[in-house]
Formats: C-alpha cells, sequence, structure tokens
C-alpha cells in the first residue's frame, strides 16, 4: 500500500472529521466544491507537516486550519466578505426566511433552514457547537472570538432561533421533540 | 438574586459550559424563577433538536462519495475543475490605440517609428484607420498558494529514469492567417524563460537543440528589456514597435511590450514579509536543474498548473539570474489571467502570424471568459511578444495561396467591403 505509517491515525481523522469539515467550510464559502477542496488541502497540510501539533488537540487544529483557508479563499476571491466585522455581525443569511414554507415543516432540516438566515457568525458558532460538540473554549480558539463573545454569540442565535421556530410552526409545540 | 433572560450565562449554564462558583450561582437563580427554568428547558429542547438535525445533514452529506479517503489508484488533484471558479478580481481592461501597422513604412522599408507609450506611428496615414490592441488583466494582490502535489500522489520525479530521455512536448509553428478572416489574435501571456537556457545549455556541449526544445516566445522573453513603466496606479505598460521584417524586407515585425509596475522597495514589506512570500511562492516555481533527462513538457505544465514560474539553471549564473535579479517579479504577481488580444485592420493588413507562443493560443472568445485560464505577470516583469505582418499589397504574402473563403451568404453583418488606399 501506499500509505505511510501514520496512515491509520489519519483515516481515522479522516472518518471522523472529513464530512463535518466539509459541511463547516461550505457553510463559510457557500460552495461546496470549493470546500471539499479546502478540506483536501487541510488533510494534505496536516500528512505533510503538522501532525505533532494536531495530534493534542484534532479537532482544533482541523477546524482552525480548515477555517483559515477558507478566509483565504473568500479573500482571494472577493466572496461575500465573511471578513468585514461589520457586515459579518449584521448581515442576515442568504436563505429565505422560512415562514412562508409551513407546509414543508416537517421536513428534516426544517430547523436548519432557519439556522441559514442567522448572521453567518452565528451560523458559524451553532455549527461549531451542535454538529461538533465543541466547548466554548474550543470555539474561541478556532474562530479568534473570546469565549464571552462566544457565549454572547451563541445566546442570541438561539433566542432568534426560538422566535423564528416558533412563529413558523404556530401551531405546533414548538419545543416538543419531533417524532422522527 | 434577580436573573435576567438576556444573560448569556443562563444559555451557557443550559448548556454545561458553566463550572465552578458562576454555575453554582447560576444554578441557584434558575432554581428560584420559574422563567429561568422554562428559558433552560427550552434551550436544552432547542439543543437537542438542532443537534439532531446536524447530525442528519452529516448523514446525508456522508452518502456522497468521499474524495480523499485513501485509495489505492491515485487521484488527481487537478481532476476537478477547481480552476474555474478562481473568482473575478478586479477586471482590468487597458485599450491602447496603435496605428494600423503597415501603412507608410511599406514603401521605404524604413522602420516606422512609434511615438511612444500607447502611441501611434508616426505616419501622416496613422490616424486614419487604428488597430486597438486590448489588453485584459485580472489584478490581484497576493500570489497564489497551492501545493503542487496531493495526498498519496507521488511527486513526479525523473529518478530511475535512463539517462537521454529528455523529452519536450511537440508544437507546430503558427500559420500565417488572413486578417480579413481572423482578424482577432489572442493569447496568453507566458513568461517563463526556460526554454533559452535549456537550448543555451545544449549549444554550450556542441549539441543540436531537438526543434520542440526551442520556444521562441521564451527565447524572446528570456532578455529584459527597456521598456517604460506603467503610468501609476496601471498595473502595466503597453509599448509598440514596427519594423521592417529582418528575413522578408517586405514584411513587418511588431513589438507589442508589456511591463508590469515595479514595486517600491516599503510595498514589498518587511523581510518577514518577504520570507512568508518567498515559502509560498516555492511551492509553485518549479526549477528545472542538471541535464541529460529534462522533462521539459513536464516542467512547463506543472508550472502553468501550479500557476507559477518555470525556470531552467543551467550554470550558476542563470540560477543568480532567476533567483536574485528576478525574485520580485517571481515574487510578487501584480497581474494574473494575463490575456492578449490584437485586432488587426484588415484595411492594412493582410495577413500575419504571432510568432511563437505556440502553447499559449487562444480562441478570441476566450478573450473575455475569465474562466479561462492564462499566464501571469510579476512586478517589473517585461513581457514581449513578436508578429510577423504582411502589408495589403505587398508581393510576398506566403497567406495568400491559400484559397479565400466564400463570403457569408445569409449573415446580415457583412464585413464593410475592402477599400483599397493608395499608399502615401
Amino acid at each position: 500500500m501506499l500509505n505511510p505509517p501514520a496512515a491509520p491515525d489519519l483515516e481515522e481523522l479522516l472518518r471522523r472529521f472529513e464530512i463535518p469539515l466539509q459541511q463547516y467550510t461550505a457553510r463559510i464559502l457557500g460552495d461546496r466544491d470549493r470546500a471539499r477542496d479546502v478540506v483536501q488541502e487541510t488533510f494534505v497540510e496536516l500528512q505533510r507537516s503538522a501532525r505533532e501539533q494536531a495530534d493534542d488537540a484534532p479537532a482544533k487544529w482541523l477546524f482552525t486550519v480548515c477555517r483559515n483557508r477558507a478566509l483565504n479563499v473568500c479573500r482571494k476571491e472577493r466572496r461575500l466578505t465573511y471578513l468585514d466585522e461589520e457586515i459579518l455581525e449584521k448581515r442576515e443569511g442568504k436563505a429565505p426566511a422560512p415562514f412562508d414554507q409551513i407546509e414543508e415543516k416537517e421536513a428534516r432540516g426544517f430547523l436548519l433552514r432557519i439556522v441559514a438566515t442567522l448572521p453567518p457568525r452565528q451560523q458559524e458558532v451553532i455549527q461549531l457547537k451542535f454538529q461538533n460538540d465543541l466547548s466554548y473554549q474550543e470555539i474561541s480558539e478556532i474562530t479568534h472570538l473570546s469565549v464571552s463573545h462566544v457565549g454572547v454569540l451563541l445566546h442570541t442565535a438561539l433566542k432568534t432561533l426560538r422566535q423564528r421556530y416558533g412563529s413558523a410552526s404556530r401551531d405546533f409545540l414548538p419545543f416538543t421533540p419531533r417524532t422522527t | 438574586m434577580k436573573i435576567n433572560l438576556d444573560d448569556p450565562n443562563l444559555t451557557a449554564y443550559a448548556l454545561g459550559e458553566l463550572s465552578g462558583d458562576l454555575r453554582a450561582e447560576m444554578e441557584k437563580a434558575v432554581l428560584a424563577s420559574a422563567a429561568a427554568q422554562t428559558f433552560v428547558q427550552e434551550t436544552q429542547q432547542l439543543a437537542t433538536l438542532l443537534e439532531t438535525d446536524f447530525a442528519s445533514e452529516l448523514k446525508h452529506a456522508a452518502r456522497k462519495p468521499s474524495n480523499i479517503l485513501p485509495r489505492s489508484e491515485p487521484r488527481s488533484f487537478w481532476s476537478d475543475n477547481r480552476w474555474a471558479s478562481i473568482a473575478v478580481a478586479a477586471l482590468l481592461a487597458v485599450c491602447a490605440v496603435i496605428a494600423a501597422v503597415a501603412i507608410s513604412g511599406l514603401r521605404g522599408h524604413r522602420p516606422a517609428a512609434l511615438a511612444g507609450n500607447h502611441g501611434s506611428l508616426a505616419s501622416p496615414a496613422a490616424a486614419a484607420t487604428p488597430a486597438v490592441l486590448e489588453v485584459e488583466a485580472e489584478v490581484e494582490a497576493a500570489p497564489p498558494e497551492q501545493p503542487l502535489v496531493a495526498l498519496n500522489e507521488p511527486p513526479p520525479s525523473s529518478s530511475g529514469e535512463p539517462r537521454g530521455t529528455a523529452n519536450y512536448g511537440h508544437f507546430e509553428e503558427n500559420p500565417f492567417l488572413l486578417t480579413e478572416t481572423n482578424p482577432f489574435s489572442t493569447f496568453s501571456i507566458d513568461v517563463d524563460t526556460a526554454s533559452y537556457a535549456n537550448v543555451r545549455r545544449l549549444i554550450n556541449a556542441g549539441a543540436k537543440p531537438p526543434k520542440d526544445a526551442v520556444r521562441v516566445e521564451e527565447m524572446i522573453n528570456y532578455f529584459v528589456y527597456d521598456y517604460p513603466p506603467p503610468p501609476p496606479n496601471e498595473p502595466f505598460s503597453i509599448n509598440l514597435e514596427v519594423a521592417s521584417c529582418p528575413w522578408t524586407p517586405e514584411h513587418r515585425l511588431v513589438r507589442i511590450g508589456l511591463k508590469g509596475r515595479e514595486l517600491a522597495s516599503q510595498a514589498r514589506g518587511r523581510p518577514g514579509e518577504l520570507v512568508r512570500l518567498a515559502a509560498e511562492k516555492a511551492k509553485s516555481t518549479v526549477l528545472g536543474v542538471g541535464d541529460d533527462n529534462l522533462k521539459d513538457a513536464t516542467m512547463q505544465k506543472l508550472a502553468d498548473q501550479a500557476k507559477g514560474n518555470y525556470a531552467y539553471l543551467d550554470s550558476l549564473e542563470e540560477a543568480r539570474k532567476v533567483l536574485v535579479q528576478q525574485m520580485n517579479g517571481t515574487l510578487v504577481t501584480i497581474a494574473k489571467d494575463v490575456k492578449v488580444q490584437v485586432e488587426f485592420n484588415p484595411q492594412h493588413v493582410a495577413s500575419y502570424r504571432l510568432i511563437g507562443y505556440e502553447k499559449r493560443l487562444l480562441r478570441k472568445e476566450d478573450f473575455n471568459n475569465g474562466k479561462v485560464d492564462a499566464g501571469e505577470i510579476g512586478a517589473g516583469h517585461t513581457v514581449t511578444a513578436l508578429y510577423e505582418i504582411v502589408p495589403r499589397g505587398a508581393a510576398n504574402d506566403p497567406a495568400a495561396s491559400v484559397p479565400p473563403v466564400d463570403p457569408l451568404r445569409y449573415s446580415p453583418n457583412l464585413p464593410p467591403p475592402i477599400r483599397t488606399r493608395r499608399p502615401i
């Protein structure tokens, strides 16, 4: 086999993190193909040069590097200025407000469509927290925000989600776990 | 303690993120407030819903085939349409009006002087019918950074190859084209110089270089031309010169030269910045060293794919030229995807041929297509292209032996009839 001795580890990391990283990067870039490239390059970098650094906290390392690379792509390609702090805080997400799609709300991912209406940075912390089960501390290190800023972003995001989810499903009990 | 439902710590508490005193304090406050208890409960339920939905998103995404799990057969790093979406950076169209090339220098075989940058031919008839040279470039601030080699793909290496297996991509010289049917000539700028050094090495060794090793545009571009720098705020200057053609005196040789703007030394940044740039650039500059089994075609292709430059180091002197003198140009890319489109005026130019650039030709439609990849210009770089031009009415027109194409029968957009202008 072509695999170097460290390959089992790499395979393990790929199995655990490849798809979550793609999802995360795709949300930043808004482009699944580019996201796959970024994740691939990140793993190449991991394999080539960063095994020791990454071994302590692979999740933190992978998400941080993916994020930096994705932001580089944004910067280079003048994509939606994910880096522009002001826009980042204020801009609403691109997806249409889900209120006119109530009929479809039973569909899986209804809540994620509401997530997509949040400002990008709130989406990011929500995804890191609830898709990847990262702590405030880890999210803070990945995004270079303070822990308390992460707390505020999550708090605000959850509040908005609650409101929008509530008004989107007025005749539902908003917080009864669905049976799927 | 009165609890505030807008306290982010309440969310943190609900998500189990608090510890120590803060947690104990928050717990006490929540127990004392029915509203806070509802809040915590709802937050936790919402968290569960989010986790479920995010998990199902992952499961759904996982059904798509993974692209990087190690496989036994190597997958090409470049097989994706990865460059297609290289975004539209600042588009910059520079137009220069050139006088029609073959007007008055025609008779006396004297080289037609050019009035300067963006200038016109010093000729009485010059202003009448300008040909247009349009140069389009995407300008980018940072140099590209791309790894050359993919996961699990062994780097291309010539080790273990038998000696004497140098190979070169084959190409045919550009033919003369009739201006009437092909008024546009479009090509991608290329500033590699490896071919010159390689040919020099072969000649110095007393060998005749193989035909395909001689890429004329690299011979031409090996030398630094003394073009004037561009005016401020423009990425490059455009220079034109016309002379009678040495090998067929009734033809004209047109030289088109671009010069990228120089970077002031402070614009290059601190030394640390330069080192970082060099490190990034090192990934995409392809240097050929040594002799005998040079894979010229592979090297050039590699440099193109990595959007870098390809140089061949046949001597210490050449290494000094590439690595020291031209470092600035190779390090700082001021324009990428540089394409040149020249429109010839059929009233004055019967036919033309682009000298060299055989591998760099583009279709005329590609000029305005940002998705079509092209070459790069570094700071201070000069790029030169030569055309051999057959003026209308010249005795020796190689393209004239080609039978003409029938005129369009249905299209309303017939080209205007060619008026014959009497040379002054």
